[in-house]
């Protein structure tokens, strides 16, 4: 038997607006490979990516892959649900869907709260920087302005080509989703808490601790 | 922090089980691939075809060769109608080619600003994707293929020719095959605007289709599979949401099975055979074979939403085939159906209750706005709603419609 440990599994989300390279990421994420051709997502896809996150710790996350055509009003608060935190993504080269990015952040913010009531942790990632077409990128103070005023816990600058960030970007959602646990554990009794969508056992508060 | 990749996988195990043979369509094996002899025999000397509802039959059964689906599939997708001789047809498409081009120069000479309007709504989509979809069949495969253009031009016309549906992501995934087998891009286009009638395929964003393909399957699942439904019951709203079929609707399966095996299943859904929702019997196919574990193991969700995930490219479709006609047979037989389920056999005129046989349409309540069944359903059930309640009574409507198992 292995000595005990604690185990997380936290459904994110993988939004923003078509063909910002949401797959892409995640196959870079969990596969370790990048093609320029996956196809269009349609409703919705996940894959499963297993951290070690200390020698106690394991963090299980369900990346939820969900198209960026929004197809179905409703169904999107389906594909929400019980998420503990998120990844909006926007294409470097293209201006627009660094403007949907707030519309994104708001349509989730409406849909999906944690048990306590406060928004989820989000990280925004300005992806395909490997184009050298990063506009918007040179001035990092303004990016740290937006997140700011949008509630974002961060952002990075990430290529899925060429396997820029990805891993550092899912660290720090992780984190502060471990952080934010330790706030509900605080706040409302263990047992309300449902942090798990399966839970495996009930995790201890760790996460401040580690962040 | 390490990352384990070979953790990540939960296990599955894909089972192919056989069909019993009391659980195939009686008439299962006495279709063979319609190829050119018998397609050429459905026709007369004018080219019409005689007997449209037996060559629907043939093909639901059998499914058409390869090196005639260019010619059929026209067909099927009502761009021909069966009664038009060659010599009409022929017509038809020299009309319908200029019809095209008139589209296509509409599109053209749009002002700047509806250009711009234009752009942002469907192009940059279709721009998107057809450069993604199905690279890698042989006839869109490598730069520069103009069989993409091609795609493209028709995916661009026909949001203009109907702007109401415009361009939804999913699209090209449809239009793709059909290009690669018909060939001729005007051709294509009209076979499209057939498909695209008689498809479930929704514009963003209401999309009232898509929840009635849902409800149509809840009920179909109810009466048919009713361990798997109380299952998604049990799971609560989230549950009967059944995320894990929503591409499997949109895409007619496309994406759950290799492409030969795809496309029998498309042939098999355009032949409306009995029925307009054969689509559906291959869904409840599916979950029969295939859900199990789902029952099993009490999958939540999102499980559901991985093992059927998993399951893509690995399910074996002629199964999936047989057991769907044999469900739909099987529907055919029931005594009594739900008022709920009474436009899934749309066809009973030829067909699906041939020999003049019309099963009893029982009210399962719930008409808003109205006070009686529109479908003249009776009530004869103790209650609409037993099954939420779980009590088995003596005559819960799963005893009345339930197949034999």
């Amino acid at each position: 038997m292995q000595a005990p440990h604690k185990e997380h599994l936290y459904k994110l989300l993988v939004i923003g607006d078509l063909g910002v390279g949401k797959t892409s990421i995640i196959k870079r994420y969990v596969h370790q490979n990048f093609s320029s051709h996956y196809r269009a997502t349609i409703g919705v896809d996940f894959a499963l990516k297993v951290l070690h996150w200390d020698p106690e710790t394991v963090v299980r996350l369900q990346l939820w892959d969900i198209a960026g055509q929004e197809r179905f009003g409703n169904m999107t608060r389906v594909y929400y649900r019980e998420a503990m935190g998120a990844f909006i993504v926007f294409d470097v080269t293209r201006p627009a869907t660094f403007e949907a990015v707030a519309k994104w952040k708001n349509d989730l913010d409406s849909k999906l709260t944690l048990p306590n009531g406060k928004p989820v942790s989000v990280v925004l990632l300005a992806n395909k920087c490997d184009q050298g077409k990063d506009v918007l990128m040179n001035n990092g103070l303004k990016m740290d302005q937006f997140c700011k005023e949008h509630g974002f816990v961060g952002w990075f600058e990430t290529s899925a080509k060429e396997n820029i960030n990805i891993d550092e970007a899912s660290r720090c959602l992780v984190k502060h989703i471990l952080a934010n646990e330790c706030d509900l554990m605080e706040s409302i009794e263990p047992d309300v808490v449902k942090p798990h969508l399966t839970s495996t056992k009930v995790a201890s508060c760790s996460g401040c601790a580690k962040s | 922090m390490k990352v384990a990749p070979d953790k990540t996988c939960m296990q599955f195990s894909i089972r192919r089980p056989k069909l019993p043979s009391s659980e195939t369509h009686p008439e299962e094996s006495m279709y063979k691939r319609l190829g050119v002899s018998a397609w050429l025999n459905h026709l007369n000397e004018l080219g019409q075809v005689e007997e449209e509802y037996k060559l629907r039959k043939a093909i639901f059964f059998g499914g058409i060769d390869v090196s005639i689906r260019g010619e059929v599939w026209p067909f099927l997708l009502r761009y021909y109608s069966h009664e038009s001789t060659s010599e009409e047809r022929e017509a038809l498409r020299l009309q319908k080619r200029k019809e095209y081009s008139e589209i296509q120069q509409k599109r053209l000479s749009m002002t700047p600003e509806e250009h711009r309007a234009f752009w942002r709504n469907v192009q940059f989509t279709v721009d998107k994707d057809v450069v993604r979809t199905d690279r890698n069949n042989q006839f869109f495969r490598g730069e520069d293929n103009p069989n993409v253009e091609s795609m493209r031009r028709i995916l661009l016309n026909y949001a203009v020719y109907n702007p109401a549906v415009g361009y939804s992501q999913g699209m090209s995934d449809l239009v793709a095959p059909i290009l690669a087998e018909v060939l001729d891009e005007s051709d294509t286009f009209w076979c499209f605007v057939g498909l695209m009638q008689n498809t479930i395929f929704v514009s963003s964003p209401r999309d009232e289709d898509m929840e009635k393909q849902l409800l149509y399957l809840r009920e179909l699942l109810r009466l048919t599979h009713v361990r798997f439904y109380q299952h998604l019951v049990s799971l609560g709203e989230d549950g009967l949401q059944m995320l894990f079929c929503h591409r499997w609707l949109l895409l007619c399966f496309k994406r759950e099975f290799p492409e030969a095996e795809a496309l029998r299943i498309w042939e098999a859904c355009w032949a409306h055979y009995q029925t307009d929702y054969f689509h559906l019997f291959i869904c409840v196919a599916i979950v029969a074979i295939y859900g199990d574990d789902v029952i099993e193991q009490q999958l939540a969700t999102d499980q559901m939403l991985l093992h059927f995930g998993n399951l893509a490219m690995h399910m074996n479709g002629e199964l999936v085939l047989r057991k769907a006609r044999s469900l739909l047979y099987q529907f055919r037989l029931l005594p009594r159906i739900p008022c709920s389920l009474h436009d899934l056999c749309k066809l009973c005129g030829t067909g699906m209750w041939d020999s003049g046989y019309m099963p009893a349409v029982e009210c399962t309540g719930h008409h808003p706005g109205s006070e009686s069944c529109p479908y003249g359903g009776t009530v004869e059930m103790p209650s609409p709603k037993p099954l939420r309640e779980g009590k088995k009574g003596p005559k819960t409507p799963q005893d009345g419609f339930g197949f034999r198992r």
